[in-house]
Protein backbone atom coordinates (compact mmCIF):
# COMPACT_ATOMS: atom_id res chain seq x y z
CA UNK A 1 0.00 0.00 0.00
CA UNK A 2 1.34 3.41 -0.82
CA UNK A 3 0.52 6.42 1.29
CA UNK A 4 0.86 10.10 0.80
CA UNK A 5 3.13 11.86 3.23
CA UNK A 6 2.05 15.21 4.55
CA UNK A 7 3.73 18.25 2.95
CA UNK A 8 5.96 18.70 6.01
CA UNK A 9 7.08 15.07 5.94
CA UNK A 10 7.59 15.12 2.19
CA UNK A 11 9.71 18.24 2.56
CA UNK A 12 11.72 16.57 5.31
CA UNK A 13 12.31 13.58 3.06
CA UNK A 14 13.36 15.79 0.14
CA UNK A 15 15.82 17.71 2.29
CA UNK A 16 17.39 14.52 3.60
CA UNK A 17 17.65 13.33 0.00
CA UNK A 18 19.35 16.62 -0.91
CA UNK A 19 21.85 16.07 1.91
CA UNK A 20 22.81 12.69 0.52
CA UNK A 21 23.26 13.90 -3.02
CA UNK A 22 26.79 12.48 -3.16
CA UNK A 23 25.50 8.91 -2.76
CA UNK A 24 24.58 6.83 -5.75
CA UNK A 25 20.93 6.96 -6.73
CA UNK A 26 20.49 3.38 -5.57
CA UNK A 27 22.05 4.00 -2.16
CA UNK A 28 20.05 7.15 -1.68
CA UNK A 29 16.88 5.34 -2.64
CA UNK A 30 17.60 2.71 0.01
CA UNK A 31 17.96 5.35 2.71
CA UNK A 32 14.92 7.29 1.58
CA UNK A 33 12.86 4.11 1.43
CA UNK A 34 13.68 3.37 5.07
CA UNK A 35 13.04 6.93 6.14
CA UNK A 36 9.75 7.17 4.28
CA UNK A 37 8.41 4.14 6.18
CA UNK A 38 9.78 5.64 9.39
CA UNK A 39 8.09 8.99 8.80
CA UNK A 40 4.82 7.27 8.08
CA UNK A 41 4.91 5.85 11.60
CA UNK A 42 5.52 9.20 13.27
CA UNK A 43 2.91 11.74 14.28
CA UNK A 44 3.17 15.05 12.47
CA UNK A 45 4.50 16.94 15.49
CA UNK A 46 6.93 14.18 16.43
CA UNK A 47 9.10 14.44 13.34
CA UNK A 48 11.30 17.31 14.45
CA UNK A 49 11.32 16.17 18.06
CA UNK A 50 12.54 12.63 17.38
CA UNK A 51 14.56 13.05 14.20
CA UNK A 52 15.88 16.60 14.56
CA UNK A 53 16.22 18.77 11.50
CA UNK A 54 16.88 17.08 8.15
CA UNK A 55 20.43 18.41 8.30
CA UNK A 56 20.89 16.91 11.80
CA UNK A 57 19.53 13.60 10.55
CA UNK A 58 21.90 13.57 7.59
CA UNK A 59 24.92 14.44 9.77
CA UNK A 60 24.11 11.73 12.30
CA UNK A 61 23.40 9.20 9.57
CA UNK A 62 26.70 9.96 7.88
CA UNK A 63 28.67 9.59 11.10
CA UNK A 64 27.17 6.23 12.01
CA UNK A 65 27.27 4.92 8.45
CA UNK A 66 30.93 5.87 8.16
CA UNK A 67 30.30 8.19 5.23
CA UNK A 68 32.61 11.09 4.56
CA UNK A 69 31.20 14.57 4.30
CA UNK A 70 30.55 15.55 0.70
CA UNK A 71 33.78 16.78 -0.83
CA UNK A 72 32.27 19.88 -2.30
CA UNK A 73 29.74 22.33 -1.04
CA UNK A 74 26.66 22.12 -3.23
CA UNK A 75 26.38 24.99 -5.63
CA UNK A 76 23.47 27.36 -5.26
CA UNK A 77 23.67 26.80 -1.52
CA UNK A 78 22.17 30.20 -0.78
CA UNK A 79 19.38 29.49 -3.23
CA UNK A 80 18.69 26.24 -1.44
CA UNK A 81 18.41 28.00 1.90
CA UNK A 82 15.94 30.47 0.43
CA UNK A 83 13.97 27.61 -1.05
CA UNK A 84 14.00 25.79 2.30
CA UNK A 85 12.68 28.86 4.07
CA UNK A 86 9.95 29.22 1.47
CA UNK A 87 9.01 25.58 1.90
CA UNK A 88 8.93 25.93 5.67
CA UNK A 89 6.68 28.96 5.37
CA UNK A 90 4.44 27.09 2.94
CA UNK A 91 4.27 24.18 5.34
CA UNK A 92 3.38 26.44 8.24
CA UNK A 93 0.62 27.86 6.08
CA UNK A 94 -0.43 24.36 5.10
CA UNK A 95 -0.65 23.47 8.79
CA UNK A 96 -3.38 26.07 9.20
CA UNK A 97 -5.75 24.15 6.98
CA UNK A 98 -6.79 20.53 7.05
CA UNK A 99 -4.48 19.20 4.35
CA UNK A 100 -5.58 15.56 4.33
CA UNK A 101 -8.97 16.83 3.16
CA UNK A 102 -7.78 19.55 0.81
CA UNK A 103 -4.72 17.89 -0.69
CA UNK A 104 -6.60 15.59 -3.11
CA UNK A 105 -8.53 18.63 -4.35
CA UNK A 106 -5.25 20.48 -4.85
CA UNK A 107 -3.69 17.53 -6.67
CA UNK A 108 -6.65 17.12 -9.01
CA UNK A 109 -7.13 20.80 -9.78
CA UNK A 110 -3.61 22.17 -10.14
CA UNK A 111 -3.33 20.86 -13.71
CA UNK A 112 -6.41 22.86 -14.62
CA UNK A 113 -5.02 25.91 -12.81
CA UNK A 114 -1.80 25.68 -14.76
CA UNK A 115 -3.44 25.43 -18.18
CA UNK A 116 -6.06 28.07 -17.30
CA UNK A 117 -3.30 30.49 -16.36
CA UNK A 118 -1.60 29.75 -19.66
CA UNK A 119 -4.84 30.48 -21.50
CA UNK A 120 -5.29 33.74 -19.59
CA UNK A 121 -1.72 34.85 -20.20
CA UNK A 122 -2.12 34.01 -23.85
CA UNK A 123 -5.16 36.26 -23.93
CA UNK A 124 -7.59 33.50 -24.81
CA UNK A 125 -9.23 32.69 -21.50
CA UNK A 126 -11.97 30.11 -21.57
CA UNK A 127 -13.79 28.91 -24.65
CA UNK A 128 -16.60 27.57 -22.53
CA UNK A 129 -15.87 27.77 -18.84
CA UNK A 130 -14.20 25.84 -17.27
CA UNK A 131 -12.37 24.59 -20.37
CA UNK A 132 -9.38 26.81 -21.12
CA UNK A 133 -8.76 27.67 -24.72
CA UNK A 134 -5.24 27.09 -26.04
CA UNK A 135 -4.30 27.92 -29.62
CA UNK A 136 -7.87 29.06 -30.20
CA UNK A 137 -9.02 25.54 -29.43
CA UNK A 138 -10.93 24.41 -26.35
CA UNK A 139 -10.12 20.81 -27.39
CA UNK A 140 -6.40 21.53 -27.16
CA UNK A 141 -7.02 23.18 -23.80
CA UNK A 142 -8.97 20.17 -22.60
CA UNK A 143 -6.28 17.72 -23.79
CA UNK A 144 -3.53 19.72 -22.10
CA UNK A 145 -5.59 19.94 -18.91
CA UNK A 146 -6.02 16.17 -18.86
CA UNK A 147 -2.27 15.72 -19.44
CA UNK A 148 -1.33 18.20 -16.71
CA UNK A 149 -3.76 16.57 -14.28
CA UNK A 150 -2.31 13.16 -15.02
CA UNK A 151 1.20 14.48 -14.36
CA UNK A 152 0.03 16.06 -11.09
CA UNK A 153 -1.51 12.80 -9.85
CA UNK A 154 1.51 10.80 -10.97
CA UNK A 155 3.86 13.12 -9.10
CA UNK A 156 1.74 12.67 -6.00
CA UNK A 157 1.45 8.90 -6.08
CA UNK A 158 4.73 7.62 -7.52
CA UNK A 159 7.64 6.66 -5.23
CA UNK A 160 9.91 9.54 -4.22
CA UNK A 161 13.10 10.13 -6.16
CA UNK A 162 15.38 13.07 -6.66
CA UNK A 163 14.15 13.72 -10.20
CA UNK A 164 10.56 13.47 -9.05
CA UNK A 165 11.21 15.77 -6.12
CA UNK A 166 12.61 18.43 -8.43
CA UNK A 167 9.75 18.04 -10.91
CA UNK A 168 7.21 18.13 -8.13
CA UNK A 169 8.65 21.33 -6.69
CA UNK A 170 8.77 22.87 -10.16
CA UNK A 171 5.15 21.88 -10.69
CA UNK A 172 4.10 23.35 -7.34
CA UNK A 173 5.98 26.57 -8.08
CA UNK A 174 4.31 26.77 -11.50
CA UNK A 175 0.89 26.21 -9.97
CA UNK A 176 1.54 28.89 -7.37
CA UNK A 177 2.40 31.27 -10.18
CA UNK A 178 -0.71 30.14 -12.04
CA UNK A 179 -2.85 30.91 -9.00
CA UNK A 180 -1.31 34.35 -8.88
CA UNK A 181 -2.09 34.87 -12.57
CA UNK A 182 -5.68 33.73 -12.13
CA UNK A 183 -6.23 35.89 -9.06
CA UNK A 184 -4.73 39.00 -10.62
CA UNK A 185 -5.96 38.06 -14.12
CA UNK A 186 -4.07 40.42 -16.42
CA UNK A 187 -6.46 39.56 -19.22
CA UNK A 188 -9.00 42.36 -19.73
CA UNK A 189 -11.87 39.92 -19.50
CA UNK A 190 -13.19 36.73 -20.97
CA UNK A 191 -15.31 38.69 -23.41
CA UNK A 192 -12.60 40.73 -25.06
CA UNK A 193 -11.39 39.62 -28.44
CA UNK A 194 -8.13 40.73 -29.94
CA UNK A 195 -7.78 41.46 -33.58
CA UNK A 196 -6.19 38.17 -34.66
CA UNK A 197 -9.04 36.11 -33.32
CA UNK A 198 -11.95 36.92 -35.53
CA UNK A 199 -11.13 39.11 -38.45
CA UNK A 200 -11.26 36.78 -41.44
CA UNK A 201 -14.64 35.19 -41.33
CA UNK A 202 -16.93 38.13 -40.89
CA UNK A 203 -19.14 39.71 -43.45
CA UNK A 204 -19.59 43.33 -42.92
CA UNK A 205 -22.55 44.12 -40.69
CA UNK A 206 -25.45 45.79 -42.43
CA UNK A 207 -28.59 47.46 -41.29
CA UNK A 208 -32.10 46.54 -42.44
CA UNK A 209 -31.65 48.86 -45.42
CA UNK A 210 -28.54 46.99 -46.54
CA UNK A 211 -26.24 49.84 -45.69
CA UNK A 212 -23.05 48.89 -43.86
CA UNK A 213 -22.98 49.43 -40.13
CA UNK A 214 -19.80 51.23 -39.26
CA UNK A 215 -20.28 51.75 -35.59
CA UNK A 216 -22.46 50.59 -32.74
CA UNK A 217 -23.53 52.66 -29.76
CA UNK A 218 -24.88 51.13 -26.58
CA UNK A 219 -26.62 52.78 -23.63
CA UNK A 220 -27.57 51.57 -20.19
CA UNK A 221 -31.08 51.74 -18.82
CA UNK A 222 -30.44 55.24 -17.58
CA UNK A 223 -29.58 56.30 -21.09
CA UNK A 224 -25.90 56.66 -20.36
CA UNK A 225 -23.49 55.58 -23.12
CA UNK A 226 -21.51 52.46 -22.27
CA UNK A 227 -18.60 50.59 -23.84
CA UNK A 228 -19.49 47.05 -24.82
CA UNK A 229 -17.78 43.98 -26.24
CA UNK A 230 -20.03 42.34 -28.79
CA UNK A 231 -20.19 38.70 -29.84
CA UNK A 232 -22.44 36.58 -31.99
CA UNK A 233 -24.23 33.39 -30.90
CA UNK A 234 -21.06 31.35 -31.32
CA UNK A 235 -18.92 33.66 -29.28
CA UNK A 236 -17.25 35.23 -32.29
CA UNK A 237 -16.47 38.92 -31.98
CA UNK A 238 -18.68 41.22 -34.05
CA UNK A 239 -16.63 43.40 -36.35
CA UNK A 240 -18.17 46.25 -38.22
CA UNK A 241 -15.42 47.60 -40.50
CA UNK A 242 -14.00 46.25 -43.74
CA UNK A 243 -11.44 43.52 -43.33
CA UNK A 244 -8.57 45.66 -44.62
CA UNK A 245 -8.96 47.95 -41.64
CA UNK A 246 -8.38 45.08 -39.28
CA UNK A 247 -5.53 43.87 -41.50
CA UNK A 248 -3.86 47.23 -41.10
CA UNK A 249 -4.53 47.15 -37.41
CA UNK A 250 -2.84 43.79 -37.13
CA UNK A 251 0.12 44.69 -39.32
CA UNK A 252 0.81 47.94 -37.54
CA UNK A 253 0.34 47.14 -33.87
CA UNK A 254 1.92 50.38 -32.68
CA UNK A 255 -0.12 52.60 -34.93
CA UNK A 256 -2.91 54.44 -33.20
CA UNK A 257 -4.92 55.58 -36.18
CA UNK A 258 -5.71 53.36 -39.13
CA UNK A 259 -6.77 55.04 -42.39
CA UNK A 260 -10.25 54.07 -43.35
CA UNK A 261 -12.33 55.28 -46.33
CA UNK A 262 -12.44 59.03 -46.00
CA UNK A 263 -11.37 58.99 -42.40
CA UNK A 264 -9.60 56.94 -39.78
CA UNK A 265 -10.37 54.61 -36.93
CA UNK A 266 -8.53 54.68 -33.65
CA UNK A 267 -8.61 51.30 -32.03
CA UNK A 268 -8.51 50.91 -28.32
CA UNK A 269 -5.99 48.39 -27.06
CA UNK A 270 -5.54 46.21 -24.02
CA UNK A 271 -2.57 46.52 -21.65
CA UNK A 272 -0.55 44.28 -23.95
CA UNK A 273 -1.00 46.65 -26.84
CA UNK A 274 -3.37 44.36 -28.71
CA UNK A 275 -6.28 45.81 -30.60
CA UNK A 276 -9.62 45.00 -29.01
CA UNK A 277 -11.55 44.52 -32.20
CA UNK A 278 -15.09 44.29 -30.90
CA UNK A 279 -15.09 47.08 -28.35
CA UNK A 280 -17.82 49.56 -29.23
CA UNK A 281 -18.32 52.32 -29.99
CA UNK A 282 -15.34 52.48 -32.34
CA UNK A 283 -13.56 55.80 -32.37
CA UNK A 284 -14.14 56.93 -35.96
CA UNK A 285 -12.92 60.16 -37.51
CA UNK A 286 -13.85 61.81 -40.78
CA UNK A 287 -12.22 64.47 -42.91
CA UNK A 288 -14.29 67.59 -43.01
CA UNK A 289 -14.61 69.94 -45.95
CA UNK A 290 -11.33 71.60 -44.99
CA UNK A 291 -9.39 68.32 -44.90
CA UNK A 292 -9.26 68.26 -41.12
CA UNK A 293 -9.83 65.03 -39.26
CA UNK A 294 -12.52 65.25 -36.61
CA UNK A 295 -14.18 62.63 -34.52
CA UNK A 296 -17.57 61.36 -35.66
CA UNK A 297 -20.00 62.22 -32.86
CA UNK A 298 -22.52 59.70 -31.56
CA UNK A 299 -26.04 59.88 -32.99
CA UNK A 300 -28.42 62.08 -31.16
CA UNK A 301 -31.00 59.90 -29.46
CA UNK A 302 -34.07 60.53 -27.39
CA UNK A 303 -33.14 59.04 -24.08
CA UNK A 304 -34.74 61.07 -21.31
CA UNK A 305 -31.77 60.71 -18.95
CA UNK A 306 -29.23 61.47 -21.62
CA UNK A 307 -31.04 64.49 -22.92
CA UNK A 308 -32.48 65.80 -19.66
CA UNK A 309 -35.99 65.09 -20.76
CA UNK A 310 -35.78 67.20 -23.89
CA UNK A 311 -37.72 65.84 -26.82
CA UNK A 312 -35.80 64.18 -29.63
CA UNK A 313 -34.71 66.51 -32.33
CA UNK A 314 -34.13 66.10 -35.99
CA UNK A 315 -35.60 63.87 -38.61
CA UNK A 316 -34.97 60.15 -38.61
CA UNK A 317 -33.89 60.07 -35.01
CA UNK A 318 -35.05 57.29 -32.77
CA UNK A 319 -37.13 57.74 -29.69
CA UNK A 320 -37.04 54.82 -27.36
CA UNK A 321 -39.08 54.32 -24.23
CA UNK A 322 -37.37 52.08 -21.75
CA UNK A 323 -39.24 50.47 -18.91
CA UNK A 324 -37.59 48.32 -16.29
CA UNK A 325 -38.76 44.72 -16.14
CA UNK A 326 -40.15 43.35 -12.89
CA UNK B 1 28.72 9.80 32.87
CA UNK B 2 27.15 10.45 29.50
CA UNK B 3 25.96 7.08 28.21
CA UNK B 4 25.65 8.35 24.66
CA UNK B 5 29.41 8.08 24.20
CA UNK B 6 29.36 4.45 25.31
CA UNK B 7 26.34 3.81 23.13
CA UNK B 8 28.22 4.95 20.07
CA UNK B 9 30.80 2.27 20.69
CA UNK B 10 28.34 -0.53 21.18
CA UNK B 11 25.51 0.41 18.84
CA UNK B 12 26.64 -2.17 16.28
CA UNK B 13 26.38 -4.89 18.90
CA UNK B 14 23.03 -3.61 20.13
CA UNK B 15 21.59 -3.60 16.61
CA UNK B 16 22.93 -7.07 15.91
CA UNK B 17 21.46 -8.31 19.20
CA UNK B 18 17.98 -7.00 18.32
CA UNK B 19 18.17 -8.57 14.87
CA UNK B 20 19.22 -11.83 16.46
CA UNK B 21 15.77 -11.95 18.06
CA UNK B 22 14.16 -11.83 14.63
CA UNK B 23 14.02 -9.84 11.40
CA UNK B 24 12.61 -6.38 11.75
CA UNK B 25 12.47 -2.93 10.12
CA UNK B 26 14.14 0.32 11.11
CA UNK B 27 11.37 1.96 13.05
CA UNK B 28 10.67 -1.18 15.08
CA UNK B 29 14.37 -1.67 15.71
CA UNK B 30 14.62 1.82 17.18
CA UNK B 31 11.56 1.12 19.30
CA UNK B 32 13.01 -2.14 20.61
CA UNK B 33 16.30 -0.50 21.51
CA UNK B 34 14.46 2.18 23.46
CA UNK B 35 12.23 -0.33 25.17
CA UNK B 36 15.25 -2.09 26.69
CA UNK B 37 16.56 1.18 28.08
CA UNK B 38 18.67 2.69 25.31
CA UNK B 39 16.65 5.87 25.33
CA UNK B 40 19.41 8.00 23.90
CA UNK B 41 19.76 6.07 20.67
CA UNK B 42 19.27 8.31 17.66
CA UNK B 43 17.05 7.20 14.81
CA UNK B 44 19.55 8.36 12.22
CA UNK B 45 22.36 6.51 14.02
CA UNK B 46 20.40 3.28 13.80
CA UNK B 47 19.78 3.73 10.08
CA UNK B 48 23.43 4.62 9.53
CA UNK B 49 24.50 1.53 11.44
CA UNK B 50 22.11 -0.65 9.46
CA UNK B 51 23.48 0.72 6.23
CA UNK B 52 27.08 0.17 7.27
CA UNK B 53 26.45 -3.39 8.51
CA UNK B 54 24.44 -4.20 5.40
CA UNK B 55 27.16 -2.76 3.17
CA UNK B 56 29.76 -4.83 4.97
CA UNK B 57 27.80 -7.99 4.25
CA UNK B 58 26.48 -8.83 7.73
CA UNK B 59 22.77 -8.35 7.07
CA UNK B 60 20.03 -9.48 4.76
CA UNK B 61 17.18 -7.23 3.71
CA UNK B 62 13.76 -7.87 2.30
CA UNK B 63 11.00 -5.50 1.23
CA UNK B 64 7.69 -6.44 2.82
CA UNK B 65 4.47 -4.69 1.78
CA UNK B 66 2.54 -3.16 4.64
CA UNK B 67 -1.20 -2.73 5.05
CA UNK B 68 -0.70 0.38 7.14
CA UNK B 69 1.74 2.39 5.07
CA UNK B 70 4.63 2.20 2.65
CA UNK B 71 6.52 -1.06 2.18
CA UNK B 72 8.99 -1.78 4.98
CA UNK B 73 12.50 -3.07 4.60
CA UNK B 74 13.10 -5.89 7.03
CA UNK B 75 16.68 -6.54 8.07
CA UNK B 76 18.03 -9.81 9.42
CA UNK B 77 21.34 -11.47 10.28
CA UNK B 78 23.11 -13.71 7.81
CA UNK B 79 25.85 -16.17 8.80
CA UNK B 80 28.51 -13.47 8.84
CA UNK B 81 26.22 -11.30 10.99
CA UNK B 82 25.71 -14.09 13.52
CA UNK B 83 29.48 -14.64 13.69
CA UNK B 84 30.07 -10.92 14.17
CA UNK B 85 27.51 -10.85 16.97
CA UNK B 86 29.26 -13.74 18.72
CA UNK B 87 32.61 -11.98 18.48
CA UNK B 88 31.06 -8.73 19.68
CA UNK B 89 29.48 -10.44 22.67
CA UNK B 90 32.84 -11.94 23.61
CA UNK B 91 34.57 -8.59 23.26
CA UNK B 92 31.88 -6.83 25.27
CA UNK B 93 31.95 -9.36 28.08
CA UNK B 94 35.73 -9.17 28.34
CA UNK B 95 35.59 -5.40 28.32
CA UNK B 96 32.74 -5.25 30.83
CA UNK B 97 34.59 -7.72 33.07
CA UNK B 98 37.69 -5.57 33.02
CA UNK B 99 35.66 -2.46 33.78
CA UNK B 100 33.74 -4.20 36.57
CA UNK B 101 36.97 -5.39 38.06
CA UNK B 102 38.47 -1.96 37.80
CA UNK B 103 35.52 -0.19 39.31
CA UNK B 104 35.10 -2.73 42.10
CA UNK B 105 38.79 -2.26 42.95
CA UNK B 106 38.24 1.47 43.24
CA UNK B 107 35.31 0.99 45.57
CA UNK B 108 37.38 -1.19 47.98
Amino acid sequence: MSITLSPAKATYLARVSDGLVDLTAEDRHEVIQDLEAHLAELAEDAVGRTLGTPEDFVAEFRRSAGLAEPSRVPRFDRLRRVRDRLEESANRLAGMVHWPTLRPIWVWTRGWLLISAWALLDGQGFGRFPIPSIGNSPMTGLALTVLATWLSVWLETSPPSRAKGFTSRLYSFGTGFALLVIITNPYPGPTAATIDEGMFYIDRLTGVDGQPIENIYAYDLEGQPVDVLLFDQDGRPLLSLPTYVYDDAELTPGLEEIAYDNGAVTFRRDQFGRVISNLYPLQLSRYDDYGRLSQVPPPSLGFPAANDGEPPSGPGEVTTTITRGE
Amino acid sequence: MDSTQILKGVLDTAVLAVLDRGNTYGYDLVRQLRSVGLEEVGDASVYGTLRRLFGAGYLTSEIVPSEEGPARKYYGLNRAGVDLLERSKKTWREFAGVMDHLLEGEEE
